[in-house]
C-alpha cells in the first residue's frame, strides 16, 4: 500500500528501509488518528529506499531538500555504530546530532532554522534489534501462542528450516501471524486488525516522535 | 569560468553566496526566490561589469518607466529594481563578486548627481537639469564611473547611444575590457528570429552546422537540413525552414512545435558562446520529459567541447531527473554539473553535486 493521498511532492518526508517499515508505520499512526486516507497537514510522504545503505546514501540529499525529514532504520547488532554513521552523514551537511540518541527518538534543527530532521532507531533508539523487535513488543502481554511460536521457530530450525539465524525474529513473528484469526497478514494489516497492540510504551514513544517531527 | 558568486543587497537578496560552481550550473527553487537574478548577476560578472548587461536585464523584465506617464519622449530603465527592497535613495548600493581566475567585483551605489564636471568623476553622459541622483559603478580596482539618473530616477533607454562624455566605450566599464568573452542569453520565451538568424550566420557551413541538426534530431530524428531564408528569417518563423529525409517539402520550424525551436535556440547559443558563457532561463521550456536527458547531453557535450560555462534555471523535477538519468548512463559527462537550490532564509545556496543529483533521481527526492 502506498500513502497515495499524501503527495510525493510534500516538503515532509519519511525515509524507511523497506515496504514492511512503510506499512507498519502507516497502520500504526492510523491507530493514533493520523489517517493516510484522510491525511492531516504535515503527514509525510513515506519512501522505502530499499535498505539501510541506500537510505544512508540518500540522507545528505534528503536533508538538503525537505523541511521535515525523518528516517527510521534498524539498529541491528550495533546501535551505537548505526547512530554514528547517521550522525556523520548529517554532519557533512552541517546538521548536528547529539553523541547519544534520545530514547524518545531524536529531533534536531535541519538545514534552515525552522527545518527539522528526526531519527528513530528500531526498536527503541538504544537496544540492538529491528522492526520485528519493535513489533514483538506490541504483541499482547501473556499471549501463549507468542511463546509457542518462538519454540516452533526454533524447533523448525533444528529440523532444517533454511532461515538464517539473523532472521529468527522475522521467522518468529510470521509464525505467530499465521495463527491469527486471519492467518498470515502482513504487518500493517495485522496492526489494523488489532493482532498487535498500539498502546504499549514503545508504540506510544514512536508515534510521539513522529508527531513531534512532522506535526509539531 | 566563474567559481563562485557572492551578492549583497542585489534585487531580492540581502546576501547570497553561491559556492562550487561547475561547468554547468542549474539553479532551482520556488517562484520568486531569485533564480533569474542569479543568472543576471553571473552575466554582469562574466561581462566584467558591462552596464549594457545590467540594463538589458531591466528590459527583459519589463522594468521600465513609461514615457507616457513621465510625459517624456522615451521610456527609461527603472534602476530601482536592482536594489534590495526596490529602494532608490542616497547611499543605497549593491555588490556582486565572483572568482574567475581572479576576483571580479562590481559595485553600484546611489550618489548625488554630479553638479560640476570634476576630472576623474565625469558622468558617462550629460546630466539633465533637475537630476538629483546618479549611479556610481565600480568594477574591480578601476576608477568608478558615474551614470546620471533622470529626474524620474531612471536611465533613458537611448542614453547609452548618445555621445558619452567620460568614457571611450560606454558599455564596458571594466579596467581591461578588450577581451570580454561571448555571453549568450536565452530567455524563457526563447530567442527572437533576429537573434537566431544572427547566431546561425556564424555557424552555417562550419563544422558546427551538423551539430545544430543533431540537436533538432533529438525531437525529430528525420530532420536533415535547416536554412534561414535571408530577411524573411529575421521577420518571422516562416523564414526558418527544415527539410526532412525522404521528403521534398520544406517546413517552417514554427510548424514543428516549441520543443524544436527551443533546441535550436539552445544549440545555436551554446555554440556561439565558445570560450564564454551561456545563460538560460527555464531551460526545459517547451520540452517533453522524455527528451530532457538528450537535451542535457547536447548542452553538456557542446559546452565541454567549446569551453562554455552554462548557467540555467528550471522549475521542473523532470528536468532534474533528466540529469539524474544522464548520470546513471554517463557519469563522466554528468560530473560537469552542479545543482544549486535557492532557499529563502538561507544566505547561501544549497548545492547538490553530480552524485547527489543521481541519488535524488534514484530515490525520488524532490530537490527543486
Amino acid at each position: 500500500m502506498k500513502p497515495l493521498k499524501v503527495s510525493d511532492k510534500s516538503a515532509h518526508r519519511l525515509l524507511v528501509e523497506g515496504k514492511d517499515d512503510l506499512n507498519t508505520i502507516i497502520h500504526l499512526v492510523r491507530r493514533h488518528e493520523l489517517d493516510y486516507d484522510n491525511p492531516p497537514d504535515g503527514l509525510p510522504y513515506i519512501h522505502a529506499t530499499g535498505g539501510y545503505v541506500p537510505l544512508l546514501d540518500a540522507l545528505s540529499v534528503a536533508a538538503k531538500s525537505y523541511k521535515r525529514l525523518g528516517i527510521v532504520i534498524d539498529a541491528d547488532l550495533d546501535p551505537k555504530a548505526r547512530w554514528n554513521e547517521v550522525r556523520h552523514r548529517l554532519d557533512t551537511v552541517g546538521i548536528k546530532l547529539p553523541e547519544v540518541a534520545n530514547a524518545g527518538g531524536e529531533v534536531v534543527t535541519g538545514l534552515v532554522d525552522n527545518w527539522r530532521v528526526g531519527v528513530w532507531l528500531m526498536p527503541d533508539n538504544s537496544q540492538a534489534g529491528t522492526l520485528e523487535t519493535f513489533l514483538s513488543r506490541l504483541v499482547p502481554h501473556g499471549d501463549q501462542c507468542w511463546l509457542h511460536a518462538e519454540a516452533s521457530a526454533k524447533e523448525a530450525k533444528r529440523l532444517g528450516a533454511k532461515y538464517p539465524d539473523k532472521y529468527f525474529s522475522k521467522a518468529h513473528i510470521h509464525t505467530w501471524l499465521s495463527w491469527q484469526e486471519v492467518p498470515g497478514q502482513p504487518f500493517g494489516t495485522a496492526i489494523t486488525s488489532a493482532c498487535f497492540r498500539t498502546d504499549t510504551p514503545d508504540a506510544i514513544a514512536f508515534v510521539g516522535w513522529f508527531k513531534r517531527l512532522f506535526l509539531g | 569560468m566563474l567559481k563562485n558568486i557572492k551578492v549583497e543587497a542585489y534585487r531580492g537578496f540581502r546576501e547570497l553566496d553561491v559556492e562550487g560552481l561547475n561547468r554547468i550550473n542549474l539553479f532551482v527553487g520556488q517562484n520568486n526566490c531569485g533564480k533569474t537574478s542569479i543568472l543576471e548577476a553571473a552575466q554582469i560578472l562574466a561581462s566584467e561589469g558591462n552596464v549594457g548587461a545590467l540594463l538589458r536585464s531591466l528590459r527583459r523584465r519589463g522594468e521600465l518607466l513609461s514615457a507616457n506617464e513621465m510625459e517624456r519622449n522615451v521610456e527609461e530603465y527603472d534602476v530601482s529594481h536592482l536594489f534590495h527592497g526596490h529602494n532608490l535613495k542616497l547611499g543605497s548600493g549593491f555588490k556582486l563578486e565572483g572568482l574567475n581566475g581572479k576576483t571580479v567585483s562590481v559595485s553600484c551605489e546611489i550618489i548625488p548627481a554630479p553638479q560640476e564636471k570634476e576630472p576623474g568623476q565625469l558622468p558617462i553622459f550629460d546630466v539633465e537639469e533637475g537630476s538629483q541622483l546618479a549611479l556610481s559603478l565600480k568594477v574591480g580596482g578601476s576608477p568608478s564611473v558615474t551614470v546620471p539618473l533622470s529626474p524620474f530616477g531612471g536611465i533613458p533607454v537611448d542614453a547609452l547611444r548618445r555621445r558619452p562624455l567620460g568614457m571611450g566605450s560606454v558599455s564596458y566599464l571594466g579596467g581591461d575590457t578588450t577581451e570580454v568573452p561571448p555571453i549568450r542569453v536565452v530567455p524563457t520565451e526563447g530567442l527572437e528570429n533576429r537573434s537566431m538568424s544572427f547566431l546561425w550566420d556564424g555557424i552555417a557551413l562550419t563544422p558546427d552546422e551538423p551539430k545544430v541538426i543533431e540537436a533538432l534530431q533529438i525531437i525529430e530524428p528525420s530532420i536533415e537540413k535547416i536554412a534561414f531564408l535571408g530577411r524573411e528569417a529575421v521577420r518571422s518563423s516562416a523564414g526558418i525552414v527544415v527539410k526532412f529525409k525522404n521528403s521534398d517539402m520544406r517546413l517552417p520550424i514554427g510548424s514543428l512545435g516549441d520543443g524544436v525551436k527551443r533546441l535550436l535556440s539552445l544549440s545555436l547559443s551554446v555554440i556561439r558562446a565558445t570560450g564564454g558563457y551561456l545563460m538560460v532561463d527555464e531551460i526545459d521550456t517547451g520540452l517533453h520529459h522524455s527528451v530532457m536527458e538528450d537535451m542535457w547531453r547536447m548542452v553538456i557535450t557542446t559546452a565541454k567541447r567549446l569551453n562554455v560555462q552554462v548557467f540555467a534555471t528550471s522549475h521542473s523535477q523532470d528536468c532534474i531527473n533528466g540529469l539524474g538519468r544522464l548520470h546513471q548512463v554517463d557519469p563522466k559527462l554528468a560530473a560537469e554539473v552542479s545543482l544549486h537550490r535557492l532557499e529563502r532564509g538561507l544566505p547561501h545556496s544549497v548545492r547538490y553535486g553530480p552524485d547527489e543529483i543521481s541519488t535524488a533521481a534514484l530515490q525520488e527526492i524532490e530537490v527543486r
